[in-house]
């Protein structure tokens, strides 16, 4: 976890207190809170639905909450108008006006705000130089390719310096190779200018790759708030488990808990695990375990290890070039998925071969039932 | 995407079939009557220019001719600045407030043209409830005149010529996709600058179709300025159907037919032209 800035609202670049947003019954944004330190790149992650537009909508000041706090840097701009927020945004299918031209689309916001002529041009080749965009200044947008125009919506954003820049899926719209070609332009532009960027993505890949910190959003709040790494290892729920990467995912009962570590029972055996959360768990207690398939180990012949090996049948096997994955029965008919080395003497074992698959007892979550 | 694609998957020779009755249709009845009066005004009773010189001669029929232009620009000016409003409401409702906007544009124009421009007159009459109501409230001692003028047809014409302004403009303010005049807002434009350099801007072919159509049909506009116009309010159309029917002039109501024509095609082609430069800046 990074350190809080709970209740030093002053340090935060942008600092978000107790937001809830409702349409009718729907509860949008359920009571978010965040802080954003200056310079992080921090991404709001969910699924459609999630709620994650609505926080965008409310930051940018196009929605107003109904109650809760936005303070950018200190300033509190809850009931501001969005033109007076200096928050700079990029749209998903980058919004830029069509009737401009590329040099007065990156002007607007300078023209806006009663920038002299000069200074106006000045400041304009610096934001076009800054996402390496220096022809084709006198066109306008319909005749750029995707990834121009993207430059464009961009260089408009960061051209008034503004204290915070949104982005809402800005590489939505590119095809996947300009994608992953823009997200590293993206990072290397937000270290040079050092900007807050909060960044709205559905692509969980993307906002690992890009993002300092991830908020992983679901039914309008905050289900955790972490490191890329951090939100892969150590999931607070078998919701962000299940959205960050892949997961095996069942249902179990607590057998016994031990100093850091719990052992469950499943309808194929025991397990140890590692509980998740601070709530202790009491024997008997209803939970969730799940264990990511690269961190199974599958063997032809129980390895005597520390960690329970319990028996399973081969169902079939898929080839993906940097590993294999093997999808298995247990012995109760509770389906897994672990995945191996090609190299492996597992990745070639034909279907009903039977295997022992055990995991560490770090690599096995045991999320308190309830939990989403 | 193939051009069969685009055409429906109709063949060319299919497709032609099909307009075939129209364009008959059409040549008998738009095309010969056309040929018809053009050479009616130059051949009639010999060949001659005598009905255009007349026309362009005479101070009477150029201040009629002059007058129409005048009323048919104001009436596109004022059905623009009432109109314009009425477009934006009709874009931003949703749900059952834009379908009561939309029925109350839509129901004028499914209303005879007719039975509108009496309506006026019940309107606007020495008795009427125009007259009723600013004597009522002690503001005119005695009634107005204010039918069988030239202020009636103009408003007469703005309200019967409306929802051909409202329609186009309603249709490409809707084109305008909406994080455009949010863009404008977050980056720091006030609501009034949003609107004067994102929203009208991109509504200006709507404007230009509108102001045309309204344009164009209000320098032929018949029924209304016979109903409503006096004498002294006289328009081309009334003028041309004078011609032809009271004093059976036929070759001179010719004449004025084409004057009345060529000014029309002028003018939709200059509009043209400048649609064609918005839309290029547009969608090029």
């Amino acid at each position: 976890m990074s350190p809080s800035s709970l209740g030093e609202g002053g340090s935060a670049a942008l600092s978000l207190r107790n937001l809830v947003k409702r349409y009718g019954k729907v509860t949008a944004t359920d009571s978010v809170s965040l802080d954003v330190e200056a310079g992080e790149f921090v991404s709001l992650l969910g699924p459609s639905g999630s709620g994650k537009t609505t926080l965008l909508m409310l930051l940018a000041g196009f929605e107003t909450a109904d109650s809760g706090e936005i303070r950018l840097h200190g300033r509190d701009i809850s009931r501001v108008p969005p033109n007076k927020r200096d928050i700079g945004m990029v749209f998903q299918r980058y919004a830029l006006f069509p009737h401009m031209t590329v040099a007065q689309n990156v002007a607007f916001p300078l023209r806006m705000r009663g920038v002299a002529k000069a200074e106006q041009e000045r400041r304009v080749k610096a934001a076009l130089d800054m996402v390496e965009l220096r022809e084709h200044l006198d066109r306008v947008p319909a005749q750029l390719p995707g990834g121009q125009q993207q430059r464009v919506a961009l260089a408009r954003a960061i051209v008034f310096e503004p204290g915070i820049l949104l982005m809402d899926e800005p590489l939505g719209a590119l095809d996947k190779k300009l994608r992953k070609h823009m997200q590293v332009e993206l990072t290397e532009l937000q270290h040079r200018l050092k900007a807050t960027v909060i960044y709205v993505t559905h692509d969980q890949e993307e906002a690992l790759a890009m993002s300092s910190r991830v908020a992983i959003i679901n039914e309008g709040r905050i289900e955790q708030l972490s490191t890329p790494r951090d939100l892969y290892d150590r999931p607070a729920s078998p919701f962000v488990g299940d959205f960050i990467g892949d997961i095996n995912l069942f249902d179990a009962k607590v057998e016994e808990m031990q100093s850091g570590a719990c052992a469950v029972a499943t309808p194929f055996g025991r397990l140890l695990g590692t509980p998740v959360g601070p709530a202790a768990l009491a024997p008997g207690a209803a939970v969730r375990v799940g264990g990511r398939p690269e961190r199974l180990s599958v063997d032809e012949r129980p390895t005597g290890g520390v960690a329970p090996a319990h028996p399973a049948t081969i169902r079939h096997t898929i080839f993906n070039g940097n590993n294999v994955a093997v999808h298995m029965t247990m012995a109760d008919g509770q389906e897994l998925w672990a995945t191996v080395s090609p190299n492996d003497p597992e990745a070639n074992l034909p279907r009903g071969a039977t295997v022992h698959v055990s995991a560490a007892p770090q690599d096995v979550f045991v999320f308190p039932a309830g939990a989403a | 995407m193939s051009e069969r694609h685009i055409r429906g998957g109709l063949s060319k020779t299919t497709a032609a079939l099909i307009a075939l009755p129209l364009a008959l249709l059409m040549l008998v009845a738009f095309v010969w009557p056309l040929v018809g009066f053009v050479s009616t005004s130059v051949l009639d009773p010999a060949p001659t220019l005598a009905h255009y010189e007349k026309l362009f001669t005479s101070a009477l029929y150029m201040r009629v001719l002059a007058s129409t232009v005048v009323t048919a620009f104001v009436v596109t000016v004022a059905a623009l600045v009432l109109g314009y409003p009425i477009a934006i409401l009709m874009s931003r409702l949703r749900g059952p407030a834009a379908w009561i906007v939309t029925t109350c544009v839509l129901v004028p124009l499914w209303t005879p043209v007719l039975v509108r421009t009496y309506a006026w007159i019940i309107i606007l009459q020495r008795q009427g409830i125009v007259n009723d109501a600013l004597i009522s409230l002690g503001m005119i001692g005695r009634p107005l005149t204010m039918l069988y003028t030239t202020g009636a047809v103009v408003v007469a014409m703005t309200q019967v010529l409306m929802p051909f302004m409202i329609l186009p403009i309603q249709s490409s303010l809707r084109s305008i996709p909406k994080e455009l005049p949010q863009a404008a807002h977050g980056l720091g434009a006030s609501h009034f600058r949003v609107f004067a350099n994102v929203t009208w801007p991109l509504s200006l072919p709507g404007v230009m179709a509108g102001c045309l159509m309204v344009f164009i049909i209000a320098l032929g506009f018949y029924i209304t300025p016979a109903i409503l116009g006096g004498p002294r309010a006289q328009t081309i159309s009334t003028l041309i159907s004078q011609q032809a029917f009271e004093l059976l002039n036929w070759p001179f109501a010719s004449a004025i037919s084409v004057v009345l024509l060529v000014l029309t095609l002028g003018i939709a082609a200059v509009f043209r032209r400048m649609l064609r430069v918005e839309g290029m800046s547009l969608h090029a």
